[in-house]
């Protein structure tokens, strides 16, 4: 098995430039194959990583865009401050419930500035989406009860507005409005996205209702359950108490949505898997096309050497070791186009992962099926050219000029 | 010499080429056997037929009609694998331009034919390219390639090639058609030197010095056996010392 393995490299070794102009198209494929799944592959690690940073028994509450209503007014009903209190007093199995109602706008501290979201919320906040207070103290429900004008900052905000100094009992302005910083947020880093979950300003959602946003309704409801297993029940819950609080009849549809990062965690990764699989598809379409390279150098190849072919029959070669001998050809090119790819890729994903800070691991299933998937263009493209060759006559193979 | 067995028989051998009214009738109703240990000259014009008979007796192309046998076997009848295989263990060939691969050595030449024997390791086929080798006494000249050798030499390394697997009959076309006369002197003593060893020599040739060196001189025109004659051979080592001094052969025979 050494003996043909060399004899390829050494007739490969002969065009160098050829051979790895052949080898190209493969290097390519297996270098997208391969890029493609370990990207995907860890960006899918990286959602699940971040939703067990938001908080994976979260579920939220939204309204539902309902297109086909009549009334374009009835299209979507907001949550209002009653819902909140609906689920609050209606649902046993809600462990902490938050309302979000959120705000952009200027956090100004002197001539220091920094647009960002201020979050109106309760105080379960911080334990419903893992935020922890690191110095000062978080706001209490009597402070949403008598719409304080407090906040806490995120790390960010906190380092941009204060530099070094304690922002501890400072006061803020948002947009225009005075607030007093009660404590600053442990930092949670980046999301997959890029987005920066320090960058952040939490205050007592009636706070932000009556002075920033002027309305009372909420955008969302985070709620969670003491357990996982309870879920299910819970949804039906908090169903059931909004609709009794939105006084829907039995007739009528949900006006609300009741999510669950479960399920959407799912859904996303559903999205990335369909899309690496799609891209990695088109890839193997130019592992296809570089298979057609190699017949086509083949060709080439046994043409170049049919007097060799010749000389190998008249000493006794039979026709299957001629075939065997270009076929290992083939497959050696496609196979050293395949390792090839395979570095280049993981070079790729290696690249991709310092620039995006993910942690990228090479998956070894890509490996050994892009390599195989490789090989096994070499067998099938190398096969035509390889029976032409072992079909030559070998009076006149030798007397080929 | 009469008591040895034929090892090479055909009979009434004819070759056609082409269809029927434009049909080349190469060989016709060609017969003679060769018995083992001969040094057979197959003599002819060009177009005489020679070639043809050549390829057939080398298992490469199958006759028309009439009977070949190869040590006793009915070579027409055979299988293309099985003639690779008669090809592979019973011939040898050497041809006029030596048919060596440029991007080999001498030596990896030389194994060439070892790799279609099964069960012979990388070990085994070395040595036995080298014991033949040394035998073309090219000892020296293990690792060159064909173009870093004089034509003398590539033809004793393509001798070598053909004689590493042992064969029982060689076959030569115009062995000596490329190389000066004291170069194919050279290769003439090589080839009477392995004749007197046992093996059976075919030559195909159209020089009558070169066929003076052979025990047997069959005659070919247009496609037809005239002549079959039993000869004293010349000792081509006695014409190389014969011959002047002035053109002086680079590598010693």
């Amino acid at each position: 098995m050494i003996a043909p393995l060399r004899l390829a490299f050494q007739a490969l070794a002969a065009n160098k430039l050829r051979s790895a102009l052949t080898m190209l198209g493969n290097i390519i494929g297996v270098t997208c194959v391969v890029a493609l799944v370990n990207i995907g592959f860890s960006g899918r690690a990286m959602i699940q990583r971040d939703l067990s940073s938001i908080g994976m028994n979260l579920i939220f509450v939204t309204p539902r865009y309902d297109p086909d209503a009549e009334n374009p007014m009835q299209r979507w009903r907001p949550l209002e401050n009653d819902d909140v209190k609906a689920i609050q007093y209606h649902c046993p199995s809600v462990a902490q419930l938050s309302p979000c109602v959120s705000w952009g706008g200027k956090m100004t501290n002197g001539n220091r500035h920094i647009d960002c979201q201020v979050a109106g919320v309760w105080p379960d906040f911080l334990r419903l989406r893992n935020y922890k207070v690191a110095s000062g103290a978080e706001f209490t429900s009597a402070d949403v009860h008598g719409t304080a004008k407090v906040c806490l900052l995120g790390k960010t905000v906190a380092d941009e507005l204060f530099g070094g100094l304690s922002p501890l009992g400072q006061l803020i302005r948002i947009s225009g409005r005075p607030f007093v910083v009660l404590g600053v947020l442990e930092p949670k880093g980046s999301l997959l996205g890029g987005q920066d979950q320090d960058k952040v300003v939490l205050a007592p959602c009636s706070t932000v209702q009556l002075y920033l946003r002027g309305w009372r309704y909420v955008e969302v409801v985070f709620i969670t359950a003491r357990v996982r297993d309870e879920i299910p029940k819970m949804k039906d819950e908090v169903r059931a108490a909004i609709r009794h609080s939105h006084k829907l009849a039995a007739n009528k549809k949900d006006d609300i949505e009741v999510q669950d990062l479960g399920e959407m965690a799912a859904m996303v990764d559903k999205v990335i898997f369909s899309a690496t699989a799609l891209l990695s598809a088109i890839a193997f379409i130019s592992l296809l096309v570089g298979g057609i390279g190699i017949m086509n150098i083949m060709l080439v190849s046994v043409t170049e050497r049919t007097r060799e072919i010749g000389l190998r029959l008249a000493i006794g070669a039979g026709q299957w070791d001629i075939l065997m001998q270009f076929l290992i050809e083939a497959v050696v090119l496609s196979g050293c186009g395949g390792l090839a790819g395979v570095a280049f890729g993981a070079g790729l994903s290696a690249a991709c992962s310092l620039i995006l800070k993910w942690p990228v691991t090479l998956s070894l299933l890509s490996v050994v099926i892009a390599i195989a998937f490789s090989a096994a263009i070499g067998v099938f493209f190398g096969l035509y050219p390889a029976w032409r060759a072992s079909r030559l006559d070998p009076i006149d193979a030798l007397r080929h000029e | 010499m009469a008591e040895a067995p034929p090892i090479i028989a055909v009979e009434r051998l004819v070759k056609t080429y082409g269809a029927a009214d434009t049909a080349v009738r190469a060989l016709r109703e060609v017969s003679f056997t060769v018995r083992a240990g001969e040094f057979v000259a197959v003599m002819g014009a060009s177009g005489s037929g020679k070639s043809t008979l050549l390829n057939i007796l080398g298992c490469l192309d199958r006759p028309t009609s009439g009977l070949y046998r190869l040590e006793g076997r009915d070579v027409p009848a055979e299988s293309r694998c099985n003639l690779a295989r008669l090809r592979l263990r019973t011939l040898g060939f050497v041809f006029q331009n030596f048919q060596l691969l440029p991007r080999l050595t001498a030596q990896e030449n030389v194994e060439l034919p070892l790799h279609y024997v099964k069960g012979v390791s990388s070990g085994q086929r070395r040595k036995r390219a080298q014991e033949a080798l040394a035998r073309m006494e090219l000892s020296d000249k293990l690792q060159r390639r064909p173009t870093q050798l004089s034509g003398g030499q590539q033809q004793r390394v393509a001798i070598a090639r053909a004689l590493v697997n042992s064969p029982r009959v060689l076959l030569a076309d115009e062995p000596t058609g490329n190389l000066d006369t004291r170069t194919g002197l050279e290769i003439l003593t090589l080839l009477q030197r392995l004749n007197r060893d046992g093996l059976t020599v075919v030559l195909i040739t159209h020089e009558l010095d070169v066929a003076a060196c052979a025990t047997r001189r069959l005659l070919l025109r247009d496609g037809h056996l005239i002549g079959d004659a039993v000869q004293t051979a010349l000792d081509a080592r006695t014409q190389l010392a014969a011959l002047p001094r002035e053109d002086e052969a680079p590598v010693k025979a």
